[in-house]
């Protein structure tokens, strides 16, 4: 049968109330995510049939308020205005009704045609909280479906509705507070002169002091009285207080006695707290390297093996060197990183939807306060010292504003790749602890560079200040497997389809730059002459030699690349120490750490993005950085 | 009618100093900037009943509003002002 309805459904609500597994639930594998135009925010599409009706969703951003204060609330408010749409689903957790149906009374103001869907029924259930859904319907004036998304309950019957939707035996009354003289004045004025808001929605949000439709009011020449935020939060919480009265009936419930907080009596305590912090930091970073590092060794395997087989068959040394280094290395080096993004987002899901995330945000907010860095960039820190790739997908974790500081910032620390050059480099320049105090200060001049860099950025608007924490504590719950799974996938497809082609691309371009023109020396290769070119940039680092100016181009490929250069180039790793002294290896290791990230860095900032323009930033902002941090040093060890 | 509670500060209590297991009514915040608007968006609202769980000097200050566990920064929480 062809279907015949369509039907353009949105999902809103909290975070943390199941929204995104309703939408894989009733989404399946027919879904796909792109960008929020001119945001960083993930939109997520998908569709499914009810017998004869197609319907389209929209997974819109979790959110608290609909006033403006995030991107994420400003796209939810935009689409729900002018976004084609014929219902909302409100997704609300049915154990913390109260919080979560203070912004469906916003939400009916913007758009009436909701239908609630109590989630976590069982939840409440254990908490001894019943709740009459039929009462709640008829006192809001929506229906209301209830249900647990996670085991299927409620979706049949949500199902229903929508149908009914279509075939129009659904009616949406919804009921408001009433917020006083002051709110209808506007309102009526609003009414009569038009808006793009609905004029109940422009007149309680102008008074609750939104900046957006402040300025929409006055360039309309309507005066605005004094906002009032918390009177008009008052009398919201008041009404929908006394709406609940006969609604829910709590049983017996203690709230010395839920599991969440015999959980939380450990995982929050100022001492203890931090124990597991770090326990479960370390199982992440070891797990994360250890398990995804184990099959992206596999594939790297895999991949050597194809270039030896294949190398057999190529007569022409040019062609096989292509075939096999660049095309099936580029290939190789795109796939050796999904494992470990694969692995990473499995945990980091398993944690964010366990309800752990919010936890380790708590306890590391006034550290990271005092730093002027976001809480939840501790992850993507720790996790940028194994490899920057992760770290940066790791950002898709923060709000907008907070990520686009992230992704600047996280390639500052040291990867793993990075450690291994300066072992090569140290072991060959300094003996004992000198070498490790080296390494050591590489840590630290990188960690420096990040809190550094996070003032800088904030002083030229590249980033706004950081929000101080406010951040909901959800109950502990075990993961809904299907959502963790689809989110964990979508991502890492996300980065191989975003970053491959740029990890790709460069890759070849690295390869002709080092092996063209073919057969001739190295000093004679295109790498050499545009060695060559850049190196007087380097001069007042102290850094004339042209060869070693040459290694920070492969190193572009993959900072590793930077061993086997020099080893072309000087003839080996040891002879390094011949041809350059120790304060110019000091300030080559301080560049080296902080300079354009690597190529597959950079595919990651646009996969996370989608903005060339930040990728563009974020190379001409290392760069500098670099130069600066290397300039001191060079200031340091060798003087004026 | 808009008038909030129409009290000062005196005989408030300041969140921040709030001893852990005091229980009390949320009676104004400071300020109406993005970060008081993200509070009340979580249901930290004048009125409301609040507890607070955990205030010591090391790790993090979390309230308890109508059966919400939330975590707040040191500097956001003396923004708070709440009444027995």
């Amino acid at each position: 049968m062809k279907t015949l309805h369509r039907l353009r459904v949105a999902l809103a609500g909290n975070p943390n109330v199941g929204k995104s597994a309703l939408f894989n639930v009733l989404t399946g594998m027919y879904q796909h995510t792109a960008n929020w135009p001119g945001k960083t925010v993930e939109r997520k599409e998908g569709f499914f049939d009810i017998d004869d009706v197609h319907v389209e969703v929209i997974d819109l951003p979790g959110i608290y308020s609909l006033t403006v204060t995030s991107p994420e609330e400003e796209v939810t408010r935009e689409f729900l205005t002018n976004g084609d749409i014929d219902v909302v689903i409100n997704v609300v957790d049915a154990s913390n009704l109260f919080r979560n149906l203070m912004f469906t009374v916003q939400l009916l103001e913007l758009f009436p045609r909701v239908i609630l869907f109590v989630n976590m029924l069982d939840v409440a259930e254990a908490k001894g909280v019943k709740i009459d859904l039929d009462k709640l319907s008829k006192k809001l004036g929506i229906p209301v479906v209830g249900g647990v998304v996670v085991t299927g309950e409620g979706i049949d019957e949500l199902k229903q509705v929508l149908k009914d939707v279509v075939s129009g035996k659904v009616h949406f009354h919804p009921v408001y507070p009433v917020y006083g003289q002051e709110v209808e004045i506007l309102e009526e004025y609003l009414a009569k002169y038009g808006c793009k808001y609905p004029p109940k929605f422009a007149a309680v949000k102008a008074l609750e002091g939104d900046e957006e439709i402040i300025k929409l009011l006055k360039e309309k020449g309507i005066s605005v009285p004094e906002p009032q935020p918390q009177a008009i939060s008052q009398i919201r919480a008041e009404w929908l207080k006394n709406l609940l009265r006969d609604v829910f009936v709590v049983d017996d419930y203690n709230p010395e006695m839920t599991i969440t907080d015999r959980i939380d009596m450990v995982v929050t305590h100022p001492i203890w707290g931090y124990v597991v912090f770090i326990l479960v930091m370390f199982l992440m970073f070891y797990i994360t390297f250890t398990f995804g590092g184990y099959f992206a060794n596999l594939i790297d395997m895999f991949f050597g093996w194809l270039g030896d087989a294949i190398s057999k068959y190529i007569a022409s040394d040019l062609w096989r060197s292509f075939i096999v280094d660049a095309v099936i290395g580029g290939v190789g080096s795109v796939l050796t990183f999904t494992p470990i993004i694969f692995t990473f987002f499995l945990m980091y899901s398993i944690l964010e939807d366990s309800g752990y995330i919010a936890r380790a945000a708590a306890m590391m907010d006034r550290l990271m306060h005092l730093l002027g860095l976001p809480a939840k960039l501790f992850f993507p820190l720790i996790l940028g010292m194994g490899c920057t790739v992760p770290a940066v997908m790791g950002t898709t974790a923060l709000e907008e504003e907070e990520r686009k500081l992230g992704v600047y910032l996280v390639g500052f620390m040291p990867c793993s790749a990075r450690l291994a050059v300066y072992s090569a480099i140290v072991s060959a320049f300094f003996r004992g602890y000198t070498g490790a105090l080296v390494i050591v200060s590489m840590y630290l001049i990188g960690f420096l560079a990040v809190v550094v860099g996070a003032k800088v950025l904030k002083m030229f608007g590249l980033a706004k200040d950081t929000m101080p924490l406010v951040i909901e504590l959800p109950s502990y719950h075990i993961p809904h497997i299907r959502t963790v799974l689809y989110s964990t996938w979508i991502r890492t497809k996300e980065f191989i389809y975003k970053a491959g082609t740029l990890i790709f691309v460069s890759t070849i371009v690295i390869w002709m730059l080092v092996n063209m023109p073919f057969g001739v020396k190295p000093e004679d290769s295109y790498l050499a002459w545009l060695g060559r070119v850049i190196a007087p940039l380097f001069a007042p680092l102290g850094l004339a030699d042209w060869r070693i100016v040459s290694t920070l181009i492969p190193s572009f490929a993959a900072k590793e690349a930077a061993i086997a250069t020099i080893g072309v180039l000087y003839g080996g790793v040891e002879m390094l120490k011949h041809a350059i002294t120790i304060p110019q290896i000091l300030v080559f290791l301080v560049f080296f750490t902080l300079y354009t990230p690597c190529m597959a860095t950079l595919g990651a900032i646009y996969s996370v993005t989608k903005r060339w323009k930040v990728v563009f930033l974020s190379v001409l902002f290392s760069f500098a950085t670099a130069y600066i941090f290397a300039f001191m040093t060079r200031l340091i060890v060798m003087g004026v | 009618m808009l008038t909030p509670m129409g009290v000062g500060k005196e005989g408030l209590m300041n969140l921040e100093m709030a001893p852990e297991g005091f229980e009390g009514i949320v009676a104004y915040i400071d300020g109406g900037d993005r970060v008081s608007q993200r509070m009340m968006a979580l249901g930290i609202v004048p009125g409301t009943h609040i507890k607070v769980i955990r205030n010591s000097s090391f790790g993090p200050l979390i309230v308890d509003i109508e059966g919400t566990r939330i975590a707040l920064g040191r500097g956001v929480s003396s923004k708070v002002w709440l009444r027995k």
